[in-house]
């Protein structure tokens, strides 16, 4: 029973990593890297709601109907998002300003909506609370890493101290767009080679059934069947 | 029947729910909110008009659109704070004018857009007057509208201090 905790606590942070496995939630990954600061920021602001959704999301799982559950879902994280920017804005401003349109954007994060679908609508109140800190984790571990270093390198910094002797090695584009898609895929290569010394990822453990056109395609992706022609 | 009821009455209590949850947030953090902007524009007061002293609020009529308020400084210059829009409306922009016409600072004082390169446009516009500040002044490589929408907000913030100091001439 503990390790089965524990087995879902770990699956986010490595094994589904969401940002480095499922490469979910690309967009604030490569918006807040930039510097260490906003990462740690963005991190923590995903895993609360995140928290805070796949709890509520599986003690409704029994009372909210399939055919509206995205909208519901929907509107249980936008409500969590709203409070978290509003409750930012009061007592943590510069936070609120650093990090701008992605705080909303939390709402759209494929890694909240697919962990709600995945996984908090089929299990226990305690397992979806220790996936989304699990998931959150990983995503928060995969954003430091990243902006770690985005920073040291590119702007020869961390956490917006100075480090002086980079200052004649720093690589500018890293900083920039760029040079965060290049730390992004060696990361995932990083990543990819490190899970083949552990046996490979298991495709099929987060493939089919998270997937959001799941209901039409019917694995048919995994089977080889063409697009246009049908798997039913 | 059922099976369309029971589903608009789920969403609907959910989304019930969520507002009062909202509601109660609000009711916590909205004097927050508002004290800590009122603090965000005395900074921003001090900082593009740095020998300014005492500013105070004025209402001013047949002023630009884009100009929202007004401070008036003991020394006879002016903050002007503009409303425009970037790539969503919300872009507010603070912009200090000396007794001479002469643009002391400029600077986002709230904004819905992802900033960069754009926060340090203000610095451009420091030193010059209606006569110099030409779009020349913030070509490169920013993002187009919220560049011109900066732009504007200068120029409104020019336009407003003629209309104020033809008024006191007038007097």
């Amino acid at each position: 029973m503990k390790n089965n905790k524990l087995a879902i606590l770990l699956k986010g942070i490595i094994e589904e990593n969401p940002v480095l496995i499922l490469v979910l939630g690309t967009c604030p990954t490569l918006a807040t890297t930039g510097n260490v600061i906003s990462a740690f920021s963005m991190g923590i602001a995903a895993t609360l709601v995140l928290i805070c959704s796949n709890a509520v999301i599986s003690l409704l799982r029994k009372v909210i109907p399939d055919t509206v559950r995205i909208p519901c879902y929907i509107v249980i994280i936008a409500g969590f998002v709203t409070a978290l920017q509003m409750l930012l804005q009061a007592y943590l401003p510069s936070i609120y300003d650093m990090l701008g349109v992605y705080l909303a954007l939390i709402v759209v994060n494929c890694i909240i909506l697919g962990r709600a679908e995945m996984f908090a609508r089929k299990n226990p109140v305690l397992d979806s609370v220790m996936d989304g800190v699990g998931m959150g984790i990983g995503f928060l571990v995969a954003l430091l890493l990243m902006a770690t270093v985005r920073e040291v390198f590119g702007a020869a910094s961390f956490a917006g101290i100075s480090i002086p002797f980079m200052e004649y090695f720093k690589i500018p584009i890293l900083t920039q767009a760029p040079g965060g898609y290049l730390v992004f895929g060696f990361l995932i290569a990083l990543m990819n080679k490190l899970n083949q010394k552990r046996g490979g990822v298991k495709k099929k453990s987060f493939s089919c059934e998270g997937c959001p056109s799941a209901s039409a395609c019917h694995g048919g992706c995994e089977n080889g069947v063409k697009e246009g022609e049908s798997n039913v | 029947m059922k099976n369309k009821l029971y589903p608009t009455l789920a969403l609907g209590i959910i989304c019930l729910v969520v507002v009062l949850m909202l509601a109660a947030v609000n009711t916590l953090t909205a004097p927050l909110i508002e004290k800590a902007q009122a603090e965000k524009v005395q900074k921003a007061l001090c900082e593009v008009m740095p020998e300014g002293v005492n500013f105070t609020e004025i209402e001013v009529d047949g002023l630009p659109v884009e100009v929202t308020d007004v401070y008036c400084e003991d020394g006879g210059g002016y903050v002007f704070q503009m409303s425009v829009v970037g790539y969503k409306p919300g872009l507010i922009i603070i912009c200090g004018i000396d007794k001479d016409g002469v643009i002391t600072g400029a600077e986002f004082i709230e904004s819905k857009e992802t900033l960069s390169a754009e926060v340090g446009l203000g610095e451009r516009f420091i030193g010059h007057t209606s006569d110099t500040v030409t779009p020349e002044l913030v070509a490169g490589s920013t993002a187009k509208k919220t560049t011109g929408a900066y732009y504007s907000a200068i120029e409104a913030a020019l336009e407003a201090f003629e209309i104020i100091t033809e008024k006191e001439d007038a007097q």
